[in-house]
């Protein structure tokens, strides 16, 4: 057993790697393709697979915050380290950005185990009283992000066109609808503003490891911050790790670099502890928590503690893999003009919607584009953009 | 605000909700015709009602072409040897497949 393991999870990140790196490519995606294709994996130990999924998950949180940096193309967890980030890319330290990132997962790492033992005593006991509050917390959570904006009006505006494009995208008859949603709203919209309105980028530096590692006082703030939002949002259905860095960032101030390492840390937390959801309660709350739900029916404490040290493992290897990813990105990035690259990368982003999504993808792609333009010319936060799947959670949650 | 963007907004979600409403259903005469189908799709059914129960707070209704019907808004009267046309909606969960029933409508 322990071999297969072993080599599930370097074949983890390997794939995590790839869907990490690949804009538009969800983890949940090639999850869903294993659990489709399981007959062909017959002779692989559950365990084995449940491993594998792991570390492709750790390792897709970890390096995806590269494309998303120097690409603007985000996903659902890291959207909001676009405007940090982008300051950073502007400035020639996005090397800088991605380091933060990573230090800020090691801190989620850390901060897993304390969490975790709360979950699994807390949980089981809070998680039905909960359920019946679940719609009105999320909506809670939605006006506070709102009213929190410096143009509520506006923002009001922009959560109700999301809030609106979420609830036809999921009521459509679309394959992987959140592909097109999320890569319209959060991906396109920057990268076609970007293309119209190239920024004046300086060149990228490769600055040393010890200039760009956090100081104890941002650890300490990420840390705190971390710990108020990451356990609440990590079970809660519509609600990503970027709600959690929002909330845990205006809980406690957070500088640009510090709201890095939170925002790091809480998708870090927010993953893994949804394995430890499906442990505690039985619910999936993120696709490859599915997926494990799904190859270990009766999932048991020994096998949960084995899969948290499979994401341990898995962070400590990607963390060099990651920084050395960046080294490279920065020395293609520094030889391709920026605007043919934002160009490729629409095309690409759109003929991954138009293979998976179809044409009604691309509309739904087409439609949020918009409304993700929108939200940025109107400089309006685009956290208001996650609507798209709070409103959508919270009617199921209020009819079901 | 980027009034093209706005514009191209208003409109897509204009075509989305048209598609959403007017989108004809689908005709179906197999379960086996399911597995080809999206989550959302909506299709039509049609056929004799040969069981009614409550499951779980919830009406099913099988049907001869063995269409298993989930119904939270049917006519009260058990449905039982009546024939039935019913547009649902095909729904997804936990790898199972189901028909949640938008309109039912008893046949002579």
């Amino acid at each position: 057993m322990i071999p297969e393991i072993l080599l599930a999870l370097l074949a983890g990140i390997l794939a995590g790697t790839f869907t990490g790196l690949a804009p538009g490519i969800h983890i949940n995606l090639i999850a869903a393709l294993l659990l489709s294709s399981l007959s062909l994996f017959s002779g692989i130990p559950p365990l084995a697979l449940a491993a594998f999924i792991v570390a492709m998950s750790l390792t897709h949180v970890l390096i995806d915050i590269i494309p998303t940096i120097f690409l603007n193309a985000p996903e659902e967890d890291t959207f909001l380290a676009l405007l940090p980030s982008q300051q950073f890319l502007l400035d020639g330290r996005a090397y800088e950005a991605v380091v933060l990132t990573l230090f800020g997962s090691l801190l989620g790492l850390l901060l897993l185990i304390p969490i975790a033992l709360s979950y699994l005593i807390a949980l089981p006991a809070l998680y039905s009283s909960l359920t019946s509050i679940l719609p009105y917390l999320l909506l809670f959570i939605s006006l506070y992000i709102i009213f929190r904006d410096a143009r509520p009006l506006l923002a009001v505006f922009i959560f109700s066109l999301a809030a609106l494009l979420g609830l036809i995208t999921f009521r459509l008859p679309v394959h992987e609808p959140l592909l097109p949603l999320l890569t319209g709203l959060f991906g396109c919209s920057t990268l076609l503003l970007a293309f119209r309105h190239p920024p004046a980028l300086k060149r990228q530096q490769l600055l040393p490891l010890r200039t760009c590692a956090p100081t104890r006082q941002e650890l300490r703030r990420a840390a705190f911050a971390s710990l108020l939002a990451a356990p609440l949002c990590s079970f809660l259905p519509g609600i990503s790790s970027s709600h959690a860095a929002t909330l845990g960032s205006e809980c406690i101030e957070q500088k640009n670099r510090s709201f890095l390492l939170l925002l790091g840390a809480v998708n870090v937390l927010v993953m893994s502890l949804s394995f430890v959801v499906v442990f505690a309660i039985s619910r999936a709350r993120s696709g490859s928590a599915a997926a494990i739900q799904e190859l270990l029916p009766s999932f048991s404490l020994t096998e949960l503690l084995i899969l948290l040290f499979i994401a341990a493992l898995t962070i400590a290897l990607t963390f060099p893999l990651a920084l050395f990813l960046t080294r490279r990105a920065i020395t293609l990035f520094n030889a391709f003009p920026y605007r043919p690259l934002a160009l490729s990368v629409i095309a690409l982003l759109s003929l991954i919607t138009l293979f998976f999504s179809g044409w009604l993808g691309l509309l739904i792609l087409a439609t949020a584009t918009a409304i993700g333009i929108c939200c940025i010319s109107s400089e309006v936060r685009r956290i208001n953009l996650m609507a798209s799947l709070i409103i959508p959670a919270a009617v199921f949650y209020l009819t079901h | 605000m980027d009034r093209f963007a706005l514009l191209c907004a208003l409109l897509g979600l204009l075509a989305l909700m048209l598609l959403l409403t007017f989108t004809p259903p689908i005709t179906l005469s197999s379960p086996s015709d399911l597995t080809l189908l999206e989550p959302n799709s909506r299709v039509l059914v049609q056929g004799t009602v040969v069981a009614d129960r409550l499951f779980e707070n919830e009406r099913r209704l099988t049907l001869d072409n063995h269409f298993t019907l989930r119904c939270s808004s049917c006519p009260a009267p058990p449905l039982t040897d009546k024939h039935i046309r019913a547009i649902a909606a095909l729904q997804r969960f936990q790898n199972r497949t189901y028909l949640e029933v938008h309109t039912l409508s008893v046949l002579p």
